[in-house]
């Protein structure tokens, strides 16, 4: 189960966009979802594509894992691009069959969708999968800082931290309390609906419960090794702003030009 | 040797209309540089006690001196830094994403300025023999190596005191005597003071001084030797003996003539070979 899940994940390396600041590489993935929904033209496509290809190849992570990233969400794209395909009547109709009606447009139209999907998932899957989570919480925390008298930013942050950081156990946990409701009998598989809703009641109240020890336990221990909120507080990570971030910035700024400008 | 702990009259329970004092009366005196194995069956208020210490509970009557301070509100953070706290659940009190940064959480609690961090953090991991884990996430460690970045967090903040609440409770054999290799290796290097609660007798048996708690209040001080010779005793508590006791029971009822005191393992061997 987790060795098929993509999103999320992260895969170590040492490539140049894994080495590149987590706040650019934030910033600039929603710079690119924006620039995709912007997009209208094919050339606009064609860009935005080898651009991703480039981060891609650029990431030393092979094609097949971000095309595994797609897996998910492979109901969604086939489902939107197939009403796109036919219910657009705008255009030259190639084929019709009662109702349904394959337009110029609507393939064009499809086409777009497409990739569309495909360009703001693997965009944000280069980001997942090329930085550490607790960087990403570290970004997070640093960006928002500006609005620190109005939000709580660094305890949003530690609650990311520590939720991320308990996202594995929990998981182990779960798989540990299915097997053992397994070993007494309860049927995770089978059933209509009803049953197999009743059948995750044994799952979520023990893992309920767990979580609330879990949490009593830790506060107990944050406690005892002195922690007492933000103030006061030094940080042991820094994220540090270095040339090829300058750079690359440069590089997107060009780009959004370009695609606007297009 | 000078007193590092005196506990003096103390009184605690869990909630107002509980007649049940989790700890009744309790006084202790605890000397600097001791390892002192505090053991107990179950609810004897042996983890309530350790939790009163750093006042992580607040004791409805009794006093607390940590070092010749008096634990109150204004002394608490204080003493905080003084006495470290190792849990049973390896899993529970792992705060950060990675070796490093766990380590690091009490030293950024601190207000520990960047550049000392990573000096410190360096050489705590080092001791305990993590420093080649220091990127990896919880999940890829084992409960013994968890352990051991737990006793690193707390050697960062260079403590007078380490508190073992059960520490060993959750490991396997080989993780359970690593933590406590490692335990005694520091020990001796800083001169700390070791308070390890405990059910496991084995590890009581190599403690300076065992205190026996019983609800809530200390019923036996003395050396491992002492307390266990009364091996009747410790069994209507509701705890065991060591090995080498049983074998000695053992061996009486096959009326073979043992010596009455307490021996180690090694020194009953070397008994039994002569």
């Amino acid at each position: 189960m987790k060795d098929n899940l993509i999103i999320g994940r992260y895969i170590p390396g040492n490539s140049f966009i894994h080495r590149l600041d987590p706040r650019f590489k934030l910033v600039a993935m929603i710079l690119f979802m924006v620039l995709i929904f912007m997009a209208s033209g094919w050339l606009d496509y064609v860009i935005l594509t080898a651009v991703i290809l480039g981060l891609i190849f650029l990431s030393n992570i092979s094609l097949g894992v971000y095309v595994r990233g797609l897996k998910p969400m492979l109901i969604i794209i086939v489902f939107t691009v197939v009403l796109q395909l036919f219910f657009t009547y705008q255009g030259d109709v190639i084929w019709s069959f009662g109702p349904l009606k394959l337009t110029t447009d609507g393939l064009l139209n499809a086409v777009m969708i497409f990739m569309r999907f495909v360009l703001v998932i693997f965009i944000s899957t280069i980001v997942t999968l090329t930085t550490q989570p607790i960087t990403l919480t570290d970004a997070l925390e640093n960006l928002f800082s500006p609005l620190r008298k109005i939000l709580p930013v660094h305890e949003v942050a530690l609650m990311l931290s520590i939720a991320l950081r308990f996202v594995p156990t929990l998981m182990e946990e779960t798989d540990k309390i299915m097997d053992t409701q397994r070993a007494r009998g309860v049927d995770f598989s089978e059933g209509n609906l009803i049953d197999r809703i009743k059948a995750i009641i044994p799952i979520l109240i023990p893992l309920f419960i767990s979580a609330f020890n879990r949490a009593y336990d830790l506060a107990i221990a944050m406690e005892a090794r002195g922690y007492r909120g933000s103030e006061g507080r030094t940080k042991y990570r820094q994220l540090k702003w270095q040339r090829r971030d300058t750079l690359a910035s440069i590089v997107l700024i060009g780009l959004m030009i370009l695609i606007i400008w297009i | 040797m000078k007193n590092i702990i005196e506990v003096k009259g103390l009184n605690y329970r869990y909630s107002e209309n509980n007649d049940q004092w989790a700890i009744k009366d309790l006084s202790l005196q605890i000397k600097r540089g001791e390892w002192l194995a505090i053991i107990g069956h179950n609810g004897s208020g042996k983890s309530t006690f350790s939790k009163l210490l750093v006042g992580l509970l607040e004791a409805q009557s009794g006093e607390i001196y940590v070092d010749h301070k008096l634990l109150s509100l204004d002394t608490v953070w204080d003493i905080r830094g003084k006495v470290g706290l190792v849990f049973q659940n390896p899993d529970n009190q792992f705060v950060g994403s990675t070796v490093e940064d766990d380590v690091a959480f009490g030293l950024e609690n601190a207000g520990i300025p960047r550049p000392e961090m990573h000096e410190r953090v360096e050489k705590a991991l080092k001791q305990v023999a993590m420093w080649e884990y220091r990127d990896k996430e919880p999940a890829a460690l084992s409960g013994g190596q968890k352990q051991r970045v737990a006793i690193a967090g707390i050697l960062a903040l260079g403590p007078e005191i380490i508190v073992l609440d059960e520490s060993t409770a959750m490991l396997d054999p080989e993780g359970r005597a690593e933590v406590m290799a490692i335990i005694r290796e520091v020990k001796e290097t800083y001169g700390l003071t070791v308070i390890s609660i405990t059910h496991d007798l084995e590890e009581a048996s190599a403690a300076d001084r065992i205190v026996v708690f019983k609800e809530g209040h200390v019923v036996d001080d003395g050396k491992p030797a002492d307390i266990f010779v009364n091996g009747e005793d410790l069994i209507q508590i509701g705890l065991g003996v060591p090995f080498t006791e049983q074998l000695k029971a053992a061996l009486q009822r096959r009326q073979i003539d043992v010596p009455n005191e307490w021996l180690s393992e090694e020194r009953l061997a070397e008994w039994l070979c002569k």
